[in-house]
Formats: structure tokens, sequence, C-alpha cells
């Protein structure tokens, strides 16, 4: 037998046994010098093959060349092997798997704030744009323009904080609704109008349900030919859409010196459920047991608004509506402290 | 108003339970608040709006409810009780100002006997909420309740000159009312006067000097319709409400006038005893009618959308107790105890609501489709929340007024006061969202949360030169405590200048902004003055960001490290990218990376650094980016060392070696002479 191919045969075993006692990727690469290196073992042994006949030389490169390929396809497992058991790969590292997590915590929506984003989807997707106006508003916008006449009671209904900068003539306030949007947006553009107003408002009160600050969402329609049916149809549909198709909805005359007729909009209370049978009320705190709750105020534009920012009231009628943010959010989530949504108490927003 | 029912009982033959009766009101907006049960009576809260002044009393909820098919009203013709004394010579009215008090009627009862009233009496006015005192002014109080009509009974002996005079102050003065204290009486004033001057304010509460005694033996009784407007200004700067001025502010029944005075004087005589004089005197120069309304009944279908019977319609209106005329276009006479009823739609809203809200059919709108519209700044807060909530920071709602010396700490003074705060407290606008957030941290830390992230956005307020305040929307934030929340895999490390810098470039990237300019001019003192910036983009300044001073840390004794930002949303929504921002080609051809790390002064910043490897323009730069500050033991004192990777790119073919390492050796040379600094080996 040719001596070059006793010593092939050596080589691959001796490879064999060096591969199988490597621990690491760092010895490999030792090992893959060693044999493939440009002064290699076998690179040394091919070399001699020139020294060898014609007829001698065949079986020598065929078996030479086998061992280099077994060699490279051995290191490069051997290689990846070691690669994955650095990075933890391998198939024998185990972890805790019921240890937490490592992520960075999101952080969390306001609930009222979330509501009133749920409320504006509602009404945009119904094709009602958005409008803001001043906090800080005119004694004008707030009561005046809105039919509140000077030296009425009406005026008490809302007890207002008034701030200084105005006059004795055009006294400035916090705004106590949203409604002065309203009157902003007719003076500045012809009807039809279909808008809400989301926004903080301000009146001094403050108890369990009340807060100086809050919020709300106010909306006004105009247009030709509007009617206090489109009124109880567009409001159930906004009820449905917040609260459930299931819930239901009750209109009742009120009183607001800016609509005629007024109504406040009852749901069935969504604490006790007894306006669908479901238990009794009398029991109920948040409905005070009539199984109902005040949700919205709304009614027909009345024409001394629309003779104030110049709408004909013969040819045009429209709509209003106003809601409170917070006292949503509280029956939504069951909130009984109006308290909680301010100061970023984390215990609290965290749940939301 | 509470309301007995068996008082309600006498003016109206209820043929409905009180359950039944109670749902009608309700649905008819008259809203029955409780039905409260004691004894063998039964007594109803309601709620009156203020246009319906008329139901604060037994007569006007019995004809309501009468009108709501609840029973037939009870209609008891008051007639004047006989009296044996002429008038003349005992008293003598003069109204001067006829404006203020368009009717005026008086009479006299002599020999009354001042006692308690019958038990019966006193029972029904407790359960009502008036607290019985003697005979003469339970029965002023009694008919008050059960008509709606205040009146006032004087002490005869005590109105000097036996004359009445009703009239402006004319000038300031004090008057000691019969609650024991003592007024200022401005000139506009109604009051009634005797020869000497004021003894009651006319509609409000009468005067101490005049008030019934148990002495007393002859009354002047006065039953009056004083101006609303009148009434309620007065009550309003005297910040005097009583249920005489409640009643005559929302207006009270003209016409119902001397019925009131007829039945007063009829139950002092049977409860005091007493004889009445024969007369009495009503000045009442121009009566006053029912307004006249034009209405047609197209106009209230069109309204409701909806069609109620017209006979249905007329009905619902004369049970109401106005009188229609029907034709094309009705008239409709409305009943002088209905004051807020003045125009057309005022009867469209009594038909609608004695009809049935229930009975008018919903339907949705069929509209023209047109887009709608959002505020200016609503897209910025859509990105501010998204990446608030990426980020980590809860959101926060603040009140927008704040205690002075809060805003004092945070060096903001001449925010716009409220002149009417409901505490001392919180009397100023804000001009700044930090307060409310650092008493956020302070009161999460008190109950043992020393780790957050909040964020607000709203507006705050300035005042300014003309009449009105300047708002504008602000975001602001707070980290504090631990970088992280606690966990098994996180470190104790507290947050500092950079994770406030870090959150914030993380905002501005969300809004298309890559690069903002810092300095540290006039940094607001609730800042740390060494490690808090302005952050400008371009020629808009946006706010500042960073670390809280020690002056606030101690104030607020917050335990662990706080950073905050605020920033201006207008001024962000100005540099905000517009988007679509355009696409960029990716790289066909790999780049070449180079690193470099020069070792300079510890106070240069890093930002000339880099700008001095950036502003050359070296070919195929790609990017330069910091990748390591070190020092430390292996540095000189008071040196640093920077290092930057520079990214080399080509568009149209791979770069040699050879090539990117002559180009880099030359940029890192350059760099080097303009910075003065040392290449680290």
């Amino acid at each position: 037998m040719n001596p070059l191919l006793e010593q092939l045969a050596a080589l691959e075993s001796a490879a064999r046994l060096a591969i199988d006692g490597a621990r690491d990727a760092d010895a490999l690469q030792a090992l893959r010098v060693r044999f493939l290196g440009r002064k290699g073992e076998l690179t040394e042994l091919l070399r001699r093959m020139g020294s060898l006949s014609p007829d001698e030389r065949p079986p020598v490169g065929q078996r030479a060349n086998a061992i280099k390929q077994f060699l490279e396809s051995t290191f490069g497992a051997a290689e990846r092997e070691a690669k994955a058991r650095q990075m933890g790969q391998d198939r024998g590292t185990r972890v805790d798997i019921t240890l937490p997590g490592r992520a960075d915590r999101p952080g969390h929506a306001h609930p009222a704030l979330a509501v009133m984003e749920e409320m504006k989807a509602i009404f945009t997707g119904l094709g009602f744009s958005i409008h803001e106006g001043p906090e800080v508003e005119t004694d004008y916008y707030n009561f005046s323009a809105l039919n509140f006449l000077s030296d009425h009671p009406a005026r008490d209904m809302q007890d207002t904080f008034y701030v200084e900068g105005g006059g004795a003539a055009a006294p400035l306030l916090l705004r106590t609704h949203t409604s002065p949007v309203q009157i902003r947006v007719m003076e500045a553009q012809p009807p039809p109008v279909r808008i809400i107003a989301p926004g903080a408002v301000y009146r001094r009160d403050a108890d369990l349900t009340h807060s100086p600050m809050f919020h709300q969402v106010e909306g006004l329609y105009v247009d030709r030919g509007v009617c206090l049916g489109d009124l109880k149809g567009v409001l159930t549909c906004f009820v449905h859409a917040l609260f459930g198709a299931d819930v239901p909805v009750r209109f009742r005359p009120s009183f607001f010196p800016f609509t005629e007729p007024s109504m406040e909009v009852d749901i069935g209370c969504v604490i006790c459920r007894a306006t669908r049978g479901r238990a009794k009320a009398s029991a109920c705190r948040v409905c005070k047991g009539t199984g109902w709750l005040e949700i919205l105020g709304s009614g027909m534009v009345h024409p001394a608004v629309f003779e104030a920012v110049g709408y004909d009231p013969d040819a045009v009628s429209g709509f209003a509506f106003g809601l409170g943010v917070e006292r949503v959010a509280m029956l939504k989530y069951g909130i009984d402290d109006i308290r909680l949504f301010y100061g970023g108490d984390l215990r609290f927003l965290e749940q939301f | 108003m509470r309301v007995p029912i068996s008082w309600l009982k006498e003016f109206v033959a209820l043929r409905l339970p009180t359950e039944a009766v109670a749902e009608r009101l309700t649905m008819a907006g008259i809203e029955v608040e409780a039905i409260e049960r004691d004894g063998p009576e039964t007594v109803l809260t309601l709620g009156i709006m203020p246009n319906r002044g008329e139901c604060l009393s037994i007569l006007g909820v019995a004809r309501e409810v009468a009108a709501l098919g609840g029973g037939r009203l009870r209609a008891a013709a008051i007639r004047p009780p006989a009296g044996i004394p002429p008038l003349a010579g005992l008293l003598a009215v003069h109204v001067q100002d006829r404006a203020g008090c368009p009717r005026y009627a008086a009479r006299v009862i002599d020999g009354v006997r001042v006692r308690p009233s019958p038990p019966a009496i006193q029972a029904r006015l407790t359960a009502v909420g008036i607290r019985p005192i003697n005979t003469i002014v339970d029965a002023t109080n009694y008919v008050m309740w059960e008509r709606g009509q205040p009146l006032h009974a004087f002490d005869w002996s005590r109105v000097r000159g036996g004359t009445i005079c009703v009239r402006r102050a004319g000038a300031p003065m004090d008057f000691a009312t019969l609650d024991g204290v003592t007024r200022r009486l401005a000139p506009d004033d109604l009051v009634i006067c005797d020869q000497g001057g004021p003894i009651a304010l006319a509609g409000i509460i009468g005067g101490a000097e005049s008030e019934i005694r148990e002495a007393t033996a002859r009354i002047i009784l006065e039953s009056a319709y004083f101006l609303p407007t009148q009434v309620r200004r007065t009550s309003k700067r005297l910040g005097l409400a009583t249920e005489s001025s409640r009643r005559f502010e929302r207006g009270v029944d003209p016409a119902g006038v001397v019925d009131a005075l007829h039945r007063v004087t009829a139950l002092i005589a049977a409860w005091a005893g007493g004889t009445p004089t024969k007369d009495w005197i009503d000045r009442y120069p121009r009566p006053r009618l029912g307004r006249r309304i034009a209405l047609a009944p197209q106009a209230v279908h069109a309204a409701l959308g909806a069609e109620c019977p017209p006979a249905r319609m007329a009905k619902i209106l004369s049970d109401l107790g106005c009188a229609v005329r029907k034709g094309a276009t009705w008239t409709v006479t409305a009943p002088t105890w209905r004051s807020d009823l003045t125009r057309p739609i005022d009867c469209i809203e009594e038909i609608a609501r004695c009809w049935g809200y229930d009975r008018i059919p919903s339907r949705l709108p069929a509209v023209r489709l047109a887009v709608p519209t959002r505020p200016p700044l609503e897209a910025l807060r859509t990105t501010v929340r998204s990446w608030a909530r990426a980020q980590g920071f809860s959101e926060t709602i603040h009140y927008a007024f704040l205690p002075e010396q809060v805003l004092r700490r945070f060096g903001a003074t001449g925010g716009i006061r409220i002149t009417n705060p409901l505490g001392q407290e919180a009397t100023v606008l804000a001009p700044t969202l930090l307060p409310g957030l650092m008493e956020a941290v302070s009161n999460n830390c008190r109950i043992g949360r020393t780790q957050g992230r909040l964020i607000t956005l709203r507006k705050v307020f300035r005042p300014t030169d003309f009449p009105g305040a300047s708002e504008a929307e602000h975001l602001a934030g707070v980290i504090f405590g631990t970088r992280k929340s606690m966990s098994w895999t996180s470190s104790e490390d507290m947050v500092d200048y950079f994770d406030m810098k870090g959150a914030v470039e993380a905002l501005l990237a969300s809004c298309g902004i890559v690069r903002h300019a810092v300095t540290v001019d006039s940094l607001p003192p609730y800042l740390h003055p060494g490690q808090a910036a302005r952050c400008r983009v371009g020629n808009e300044a946006l706010g500042v960001y960073g670390m809280v001073s020690p002056d606030i840390a101690r104030q607020y004794d917050f335990p662990v490290p706080v950073g905050c930002f605020e920033l201006d949303a207008e001024a962000l929504a100005r540099c905000t990218a517009p988007s679509p921002t355009p696409f960029r080609e990716l790289p066909k051809f790999p780049g070449v990376r180079r690193d470099v790390a020069f070792v300079v002064d510890a106070a240069v910043p890093a930002e000339s650094v880099a700008a001095a490897l950036e502003t050359r323009q070296a070919p195929w730069l790609a990017s330069v980016t910091l990748f390591d500050v070190y020092e430390g033991e292996q540095m000189p004192a008071g040196k640093k060392s920077v290092a930057y990777a520079c990214w080399y790119q080509d568009a149209e073919r791979t770069l040699t070696d050879a090539e990117v390492n002559a180009v880099h050796a030359e940029l890192v040379e350059q760099a080097r002479r303009q910075i003065g600094a040392e290449i680290r080996s």
C-alpha cells in the first residue's frame, strides 16, 4: 500500500479523536489550523502528492479530498454547536419558564380621556366635526348668546367662577359648559352644522360627584328641517354605541335656556339593570331606586340662539346636546369618587 | 319643592295612585326626586326648573297634575272675607316705582291674637320644610306655599304715619332685616317704606322693626307683584335668597295677587281672630293680560317630526290654562301664571311634553355628506398619546387652577386670578403644567409609589394686555425613581438627565424631528442648573427638560430623583414634519465602518466633536454615531474620551479598504486639529 494512503488514514483517525475531545470554539479553531491550515497536516500531505506517479495519484487524491470534505463538515457542525452553546441555544440549556418576562411596561390611558376619545370616535363616525374653543370665556358666549337672560334664575343652574381681566361690561369667566363653542362655530360658518365640542369646563362645586373642573362633550346639529325625531334618533344611536345596543333609553322633558323643547336622556341603570328586568332597583345606590340614569342634556336649538348668531330660525332648525365625560366614565367603570380622576394616583391610573 | 299629597288633594281630585302621579309628573318635566311616607302623609319632593316658578306652589302642581290627566282640578273660587272698619284712616299706599311694583295690594286686620298655629297647620308647614312661628307668619307662609304668592305682614303700630310707600332706596343706607342682620342697601334697591324709611326689602325680607311680635294686635297684610329682575338683582347682590325672592324672581301670577290676599285674610281671621277692614287697597294701574301667541299647527308637526292630532293639541293647551282660538294659524293666549310662554316654540314644547316624548318616532337624518374636520392639534395629540403609552407614561389630569404660593415656587407670577375661588388656596390659573405633576409625584411617593412616569396635556393660561386670556396647549411629563419598574432583571439605577432627554428625543422623533438644539440660557428656577436644557428646533422654542432643581426636590421632599419636561404643543406641531416624508432608496452596496476616539477636555460638549466630524462633508461619509464616552482612571484628570463610529457608503459601488482608510485618516486629522484633541490609541 502506498505510504501516503496509510498516513492519510492515520491523520483521519487522529483528527476524529481530537475533534471529539475539543471543548469549545477556540479549540476547534486551533484544530482547523492544525489540519486544514496553510501549513496544516493535511495540506502538507497533499503537497507531497507531486512526488507520486500518475497512476498512484487518483486513489490518493480521492482519499485526501474525502478526508478534507469530512473535516470541513465536521468542523462546521462542531463550530455551529459550540457557538450555539455560547448563545445559550444548545439543546441542553434550561431556563425557569415561570420567571416574569423582561419588558418595558406600557403607560396607561386616563379613563375619562379614553371615554372622551370613544365619544369623539362615535360622532366623527356619524359625520360630526370636532371644534374647540377658549376656556376663559366672556359672559356673552357662555350665557347671553345662549339665551341665559341677565337677572334670570336660570343663571343659577351653573355656579360660575369669574376671573380677573375683563371689565364690568364684559366680565370674564371660566366656561361652565362647552356650549359657547356652538355660538362661535355658528358665527363663523353658515348652516349646515354638525359638530361636537369636547373640552374642560368649570363649576363652583366640589363633592364626591362634582368637581370644580371636569370635561364635557357638547354637540350641535343644524340644517333645514331638523326635528325632535332626528334628535331622538341620533342620540339613541350614540347611547347604544357607548353603552351597548340593548340599553334602554328614555327622553324626559327638562329645561335649558338654549334649547326648546328640552329633554334629559336617561338610560336604564347600568348598575342594577332594573329596567331590563334583571333585578329590583329599589336598593340601587347609583340610580337611587329609579332604574334610570340621567346621561345627556339635550333639546331643539332655541330660536333666540339662532337669532343671536344671525341664523334665520324660520329657515333652519337643529338640536344640541351635552354630557359629562367623567360621569360616563364613573358609570362605565363603577367609580364612586370623581376626585380620583385628578391628581395622578398611579394605583388608580394603572387599572385602565 | 315639597308637596304633601293631602294638601295636593285639596286642589285636585286625584284619580291615580301616588306612584302613577309621580311618573306622569316626571315624564312631563316636573321631576319627582323622592316620595316619602310618614304615617298617613305622603310627601313628594319635586325638582322645579327655573322657568316653572308657578310650580313652586301646591296650586301650580295641582294644575299640572290635572293637565296631565291625574284628576279634575277643584276650582275653588276665592271670595273676599267680609270686614267691618273702613281702611281709610288706617292705611295709605303710594307706589312710586310702578315699573318695579306693577301691583300692590294691602289690607288691615285689627284685634289679632298672635299665638301658635293649629297643630295640623304646624305639621303641614313642618312637612314642607318651614318652621312654624305664629299664627300670622304661619298664615303668610301657608298661603305662599299653597298659591305661590309671597306675602308679608307688618305690625301696624310700627308703621309710622300709617303710610306705605314703594320706591327705590335712593341712597345707600343700613337696614336691619328680621333675620337679625343689618344690610347695606344700594340706591337702586326696591324698598317698602313708611314715613320714616324702609320697613321691608321688596319681595325678599321684612324689617326687624315692623315684624310681628306677641303683642301685635293690628297688622297690615301685603300681597304684591314685584318685577322679577328687580328682586333678583338685590337678592344676588346681598347674597340673600328667601322662599319669597325665589318665587318673585321666577315671576308670580300678577292676576292672583288679590286672591292670595283674601285667602290669607280668611286664614288669619280663622286662626288668630280679629276683624279685617271692610275694604282693601289694590294698586294695579295696568292689569297684565296673558300673552297672545300665533301658533301654526304645521309648525308643531315640523318641529316634532310627528303629527299630534289638532284636537289633542288644543286640549293640551286648554288643560294648561291657555285660551285657544283655532284657524289657519291658532291664537293661543297663555294664562297669567305662565310667564314663560311667549313664543310659538314654548307652545310646541308644552304640546310635546304633555303628549309624551315617547310618541315621537326616532329617525336618523338623511344628510349631504361632508368630510368631518378636526382641530389642528388633534393629530399631534394622537402622536403624543401613542408615544406616551409606548414609553410607559400614564396620562393624568390636574386642575387648571393652583394656589398662588405653589406657582411662586415655579417662578410664575402674575397669573390670572379667580375672583370667587372655592377655597382660599386654588386661586390662580396655571401658566405651567408642572406644579400639578410635581404634586402627583409627591402624592405617589407618599403612598410608596416611588417609581413612575406621568404625562399631561392641556391648556395653560397667561394674562394679556387686552381683556381676555392667552391660552396655549402644553404637554408636560415627569419621570421619577428607578429607571425601570421593579423587576428581577432590572437594576436599581435611578433616572437621570439622559432618561428625560431620551424620552423627549423619542417624542420628537415620533413627530419626525431628528435633531434639536439645546441651550442653558435662562433656565427656569425649578430646573437643575447643571442637568437641564432649553430645547429648540429651528426658530421654535419648544420648551425645557431635565432634572428638577434641588430647591424643588427639597420643597416637595422627593425621596427619589425626578426629571420633567414641558413643551409648547403648538410650537411642536409647527415643527412636526409633514407626513409622509419621502422614501430614501436602500443602499445597494455595503457600507464600511471606521472608529475613532478623541481625548478632549471634560468640559467640551460632545456635540461639538461630532459636529467637527460631520461638517467636513468627507466623501462617502454617511453617518457618525457616538458609541462611547469615558472619563476615569485610564484618562488624564480633566479629560474624557469620546468614541465615534463613522460609516462610509457609496451608492454606485463597494468601497475598497484602502480608499476608505485614506479618507478616514484625513477626516480624523482635520477634526482633531479643529477641536484641539488627541487621538486615543
